[in-house]
Formats: structure tokens, C-alpha cells, sequence
């Protein structure tokens, strides 16, 4: 007898239908994943690519000033605030702008970046914001006294004189308001922005915007004096010394103008922009330049003094200073130098803040407080010690 | 990587410049210019991943008959391969191209950024990525305003995002190959949605320069889609149809791919049956009236 055969299972219907229903299912599933992994791929790219690409956002690079035994600096993204001096620290009296605190229009005063070095004068600080606004707030309290807007973003500091303030705007004008008041006496239009901080002296305004021209205004009135066409943009502060006006530009020059009239008396040629206010010690010029190094010219003929520039590594935003004896010379890097103003040759140095630098340091004795992007706040030493000055707010 | 700016982000970065003062400080026209002539130098690269994107897509009857002859993966894939080389196509010729492409693309992102980021702190930068030319200099600052746009500041008017969806959405409609495996549909028909969206949602963020560029970038590729597929290709029911489930066969006929008689010629190699542009007029009427006898069904 042979063993009958296994008789072949046979599927009901209800298990092919199972088997169609499950595999339908497995199918689904796998879709769903493949398209969630899709979805999740594209979402990380999103990011990644918005991260990269995104706009530029400015940060702001105010510097600190001195009212007596108040420091009033930009201490956070946007925000101004003045501190008491200690020995170690500072605390904090003050910070600008307060929450609720609202523009003429109703509008919210939002913390905006801030390039302008706030400028105290009559108890009053004077500082122009990113937002175009012009501020002028009490230097005891912080409240707003005035505040008056331009046509654009404000990079350039304010200046005070004779009760007249006067500030460039990203617009292209320079307005003059009314120390005390705020109301606008008159107002300049140049051809293109002005970022650079406007010189007063002698009833004279010199502005050095980027429509490549600089130019020479009566103080009390606006009206023009002379100009001086330039072969580039200008972003520096005009300094002036001796009858000489000094002014860097993005076409790599330094200029040396005669103040009273605009003519040119000489320039000097770098490898990159000059976008630092000069320094002027006696007949030399020191001044910063975006190729990272220092140069030292002559005043009168623009002659180079030490025997070669001092290289810092990294451009110079920030102006040099004077500390006793030791030029103090900073690079974007956060790497500071001290200078034999003489020669050229470092005393000390690189001390590192590992922060950049593009504000222009303060001066105090033989000691500076340099502001680093991010808004803290550093001391450092004719002997290139430095240390973070370390803030505790008012009541704290 | 330190080769990467000198390389290729500052020539970028310089050549805009020099285009913005050729065509009299508009640098909207200058990004515009610098797009066209992009795309001319990489057209051949582009052509050559439209044409391989193509070869891929005929040959998918044949892959699909192999998926259903052979279980074993191992198997499949090795026969799928000798397909390729039998018929002379290269899965990797639609990759390579837009793998070169890439860093043409990241260096224009990264030198717009600079050239248009508008901050100080931008333009910090930008001085020590340019040339020491006079030429260059004199042009900065730019003007960065272009249209209705600040080129440095992303769009608000939703108009621009609104263009580069449609332009995005138009060229992803008609770069997508056919197919009849439906996870790959269903891809597809993700990503045609998915792109135009995300760029979409980009220029919102990114400064509208990248938005310029994009678009003008996209109907260049439209233009190009047009010449290389001909004429029948961009009427709307291509373009606004989602892709269909139909057998390759005619969905490589709706799409421009293979007409019958290419169809028995598709034992030869790939490049040799790609249809030039007379054989694309002889098919366009077969393709109609196919197309027409479904619409009824």
C-alpha cells in the first residue's frame, strides 16, 4: 500500500482575502514611511539650506563712553545701557529700551542692533539704532527725553556741539536736530549712505559719505563749502589735525585734505579698505586697515615712518588708541597688540579675547575697555592683561 | 575648506560685480545675466542629465518585466545592471551632472549673500573677497534695489515666492521621468509638490537676490526642457496632469519617450533610440490620439 498523498490545503476565501488585506496593508505602511522619510530629508534640507542662506543679520559694534563715573555701552543686541563703575565689575543703572516703551507713532521700541558709540553731553546720551531712530535719553535714568527718526538704518555715532546733534543716516542725508528739543534745524542730502561719523570743528560739519565725496558744511546752516571727489566710497571717520583733514576709503586710500579748502594734499595706497578713524600723535598718523595691518605716515607728506606696517593677521575695524605709552591696536579676530608707537614693534601681544573686535576701544588712564561683538565688555591693561568686566544689574 | 572661497565663491563674487557695472549699477539685471550665462555653461551638463534621465525612463517596461521574472534580488539587480550596459545607459548620468552642478549652485548662494547681505558686518566681508581692481571698487556700495525688492531683504509681497513655486513646480513637472513602479509615483508625486514649496518657502527667508536667481534659473530650464523634448511637451495638460499610473510604454509616448516603432528598437542602445527632433514631430500625432482614445475610456 502506498501512503495517499497530503491533500493540498486549500484557502478558503476569508484567508485570501486575509492574505490580499494584509498585503495591501504592508504595501500602505511602506508607503507611508517611505513618504514620512521623504517629508523628514526635505524638512532637515529646509533648515540646512535656511540656516545657510539665510539674510545677514546685523549684530552692531557701538563702543562704550565715559560720563564721569558712568559707562554707558551697548551690552546686549540692541540694547544701551549705563553702568557704575567698580573695581571689579560694573552694575547695571540702566538698560534702554524697556519693554512697553513705544515710538511717537504707538509703535514698540524693539531691541534693533546698535553701531553708533553713544555720545553724552548736557546730562543727555545721544545714539542713533539700526531702526533709524535717533535717541536721546537721560543719563541719570534712562527715560527717553526725544526721539527722532531718519530715513534708514543709523551706523554712523552722533555728535554733539553747541547744542545742535548731527547724524548721518543710511538714507544719504545728515540731520541736524536740536539738542534739546529734537526738532530737525536742517538736513543735507549727499548722493548715497552715510555711515561714517560726522566731524565738527570750528562752525564747520565734515561728513564722508559712501557717494565717494567729502564734504565740507557750515554748521549753523547746512549749506555746502567745498567737496572732494574721492575714487571711492567713504566709511572712516574724518580726523583732523593741523589744518588737515584725514578720511579713509573703500578704494584703499587714505586722503589728506586741506580743511579749509578740500583740496588734496597727499594719499596713501593700501592692499584694502580703510575703514578705521585715524589716530594722530604729534607729525604721525596711525590708522587701521581692513588688509590687517597698522600703518604709520607722516602727517604732513604721508611718508611711511616705521620701516614696515604691522601685521596683525586680521582686518583693523576698531581705531588704535593711545595708552600711555603703548599704541593699543585690535583686529576682528579679537586679537589685541601693544605698539612702540616709534617703531612699530609689538610690545606685547597677540592677547586673545576670542571675540570680535570692530568697536572702537575706550580710553581711561592707561587702561581701555574694549567692546566685543555680542556686547560684553573687557578691560585690558598697557600690559595687555585684560579681564571681562563683569556686570551685576541694580539691585542684584 | 580653504580652497572653496578662492576657487569658487570669489571669482562668483567679483564677476557680479563686474556684470553690475556693465549693465549700469542694476545688479537685479547683473543676477540675471549671471544666471543666463550659468546655465549656457552648464547646459551641456544639464542636456546631457535630461537626455540620460530620459534613457533611464524608456528602459523602465524592460525593468519592470525583470522585477516580475526575478525574486531574487541579488539576481534582479545583476540582470537590471547588464540591461544598462546592453542598452548603454548609466543610472549614474542623471547624478553626476547635478553632482557637478552643486558647487556651481552653493557658491552662487554664498557669493549673493555677500554681495547683497546690505549689514555692515557684510561688507566687512565682502572687502576681503574682492580683487584689488579699481574697476570693482568703484562700484560698491551696490544698488540693491530691483523692481519692488530690496535684493539683501527677503520679499514680503509674496510675489516673487509665488513666481519661483510656479517656475519650480513647472520645471520639477516636467524633469520628473515616467514611471510605473507606483512607490516611485507616489515619490514623484511628492517631490512635484514638495520642491516648488520649499523654494517657495525659502525665498521668504533668503534675500530675494536667491529669489531672482531661482526663478529666472527655473524658466531658463524651461526653455531648455523645450527645445530638447520639443514643443509638445509644454502644453498645460502636460504640466498641470499629476504624473499618471499609465504603462510606460505610453507614458514614455505622452512624455516624448518612444514611439511604437522606437518601442521594438529598444534591444538597441539607449542613445541610439533617443528621438531627435523629427522623429519627436512623427510621434506627436500617434501620442495625441493615443492620449485622446484614454481620455475617453
Amino acid at each position: 500500500m502506498t501512503p495517499s498523498p497530503k491533500p493540498i490545503h486549500q484557502a478558503s476565501q476569508g484567508e485570501l482575502s486575509n492574505i490580499a488585506s494584509t498585503r495591501r496593508n504592508t504595501i500602505r505602511r511602506e508607503k507611508l514611511l517611505g513618504s514620512l522619510s521623504l517629508l523628514l530629508l526635505v524638512l532637515a534640507t529646509l533648515r540646512l539650506a535656511t540656516a545657510c542662506a539665510g539674510i545677514a543679520r546685523p549684530e552692531g559694534w557701538a563702543g562704550p563712553t565715559l560720563a564721569g563715573d558712568r559707562l554707558v555701552a551697548s551690552i546686549g543686541r540692541g540694547e544701551m545701557a549705563a553702568v557704575d563703575i567698580e573695581d571689579s565689575g560694573g552694575r547695571v543703572v540702566w538698560r534702554f529700551p524697556l519693554k512697553g516703551q513705544k515710538h511717537p507713532s504707538g509703535s514698540k521700541i524693539l531691541p534693533v542692533a546698535i553701531y553708533s558709540t553713544p555720545q553724552v553731553a548736557a546730562e543727555t546720551v545721544f545714539f542713533g539704532a539700526y531702526d533709524g531712530w535717533l535717541y536721546a535719553l537721560d543719563l541719570a535714568t534712562g527715560d527717553i527725553r526725544w526721539q527722532a527718526e531718519t530715513g534708514g538704518p543709523i551706523v554712523g555715532s552722533a555728535v554733539v556741539q553747541d547744542g545742535v546733534v548731527y547724524v548721518g543716516s543710511d538714507d544719504g542725508k545728515l540731520y541736524a536736530f536740536d539738542a534739546e528739543t529734537g526738532s530737525l534745524r536742517w538736513l543735507f542730502k549727499s548722493g548715497d549712505s552715510i555711515w561714517s561719523i560726522p566731524l565738527a570743528a570750528d562752525g564747520v560739519i565734515y561728513v564722508a559719505p559712501m557717494d565717494k565725496k567729502v564734504y565740507a558744511l557750515d554748521a549753523a546752516s547746512g549749506a555746502e563749502k567745498w567737496r572732494f571727489q574721492a575714487d571711492g566710497g567713504l566709511a572712516s571717520t574724518p580726523v583732523l589735525a593741523d589744518g588737515t583733514l584725514l578720511v579713509g576709503g573703500i578704494d584703499r586710500r587714505l586722503y589728506a585734505l586741506d580743511a579749509a579748502s578740500g583740496a588734496e594734499k597727499w594719499h596713501f595706497k593700501a592692499d584694502n579698505w580703510f575703514w578705521t578713524r585715524p589716530l594722530v600723535l604729534g607729525d604721525s598718523v596711525y590708522a587701521g586697515c581692513l588688509d590687517g595691518k597698522v600703518y604709520a605716515l607722516a602727517l604732513n607728506d604721508g611718508s611711511p615712518k616705521w620701516e614696515k606696517p604691522f601685521d596683525t593677521g586680521a582686518p583693523v575695524r576698531a581705531a588704535p588708541l593711545l595708552l600711555d605709552d603703548v599704541l593699543l591696536v585690535a583686529n576682528r579676530k579679537g586679537k589685541l597688540f601693544g605698539l612702540d608707537p616709534e617703531t612699530g614693534q609689538a610690545i606685547w601681544g597677540p592677547t586673545e579675547l576670542l571675540r570680535t573686535v570692530l568697536a572702537d576701544p575706550l580710553a581711561q588712564g592707561d587702561m581701555a575697555y574694549v567692546s566685543v561683538q555680542g556686547g560684553k565688555l573687557f578691560t585690558v591693561n598697557k600690559d595687555g592683561s585684560t579681564a571681562l568686566l563683569v556686570l551685576t544689574e541694580l539691585g542684584g | 575648506m580653504p580652497l572653496w572661497d578662492p576657487v569658487f565663491i570669489n571669482p562668483i563674487t567679483n564677476a557680479l560685480i563686474i556684470l553690475n557695472n556693465i549693465v549700469l549699477g542694476n545688479f537685479g539685471v547683473a543676477i540675471i545675466l549671471f544666471t543666463l550665462l550659468m546655465r549656457l555653461l552648464t547646459m551641456p551638463l544639464t542636456a546631457r542629465q535630461i537626455r540620460a534621465s530620459r534613457a533611464m525612463s524608456t528602459l523602465q517596461p524592460k525593468i519592470q518585466e525583470l522585477q516580475k521574472k526575478y525574486k531574487d534580488p541579488k539576481r534582479r539587480q545583476e540582470e537590471t545592471m547588464k540591461l544598462y550596459r546592453e542598452a548603454g545607459a548609466n543610472p549614474l548620468g542623471c547624478i553626476l551632472p547635478m553632482l557637478v552642478q552643486f558647487p556651481i549652485w552653493i557658491s552662487l548662494y554664498s557669493a549673493l549673500r555677500i554681495t547683497v547681505g546690505g549689514t555692515p558686518e557684510s561688507f566687512i566681508g565682502l572687502s576681503q573677497r574682492l580683487y584689488p581692481w579699481g574697476y570693482i571698487e568703484q562700484a560698491l556700495p551696490l544698488k540693491t534695489t530691483f523692481l519692488w525688492m530690496n535684493l539683501g531683504q527677503p520679499d514680503t509681497t509674496l510675489i516673487l515666492a509665488f513666481i519661483v513655486f510656479a517656475s519650480t513646480y513647472v520645471q520639477q513637472r516636467l524633469a520628473t521621468p515616467p514611471t510605473t513602479d507606483p512607490r516611485t509615483q507616489s515619490t514623484n508625486q511628492m517631490m512635484l509638490w514638495m520642491m516648488p514649496l520649499m523654494f517657495a518657502f525659502f525665498t521668504l527667508q533668503v534675500p530675494s537676490g536667491l529669489g531672482v536667481y531661482w526663478a529666472v534659473s527655473n524658466i531658463v530650464g524651461v526653455i531648455m526642457y523645450y527645445f530638447i523634448y520639443g514643443p509638445e511637451q509644454l502644453n498645460w495638460r502636460t504640466i498641470l496632469m499629476p504624473p499618471s499610473a499609465a504603462p510606460a510604454g505610453q507614458q514614455a509616448s505622452r512624455r516624448g519617450g518612444q514611439s511604437p516603432k522606437e518601442k521594438e528598437s529598444a534591444e538597441e542602445p539607449v542613445e541610439a533610440a533617443l528621438p531627435t527632433g523629427g522623429r519627436n514631430k512623427k510621434r506627436s500625432n500617434h501620442a495625441r490620439s493615443r492620449g485622446k482614445r484614454k481620455d475617453r475610456r
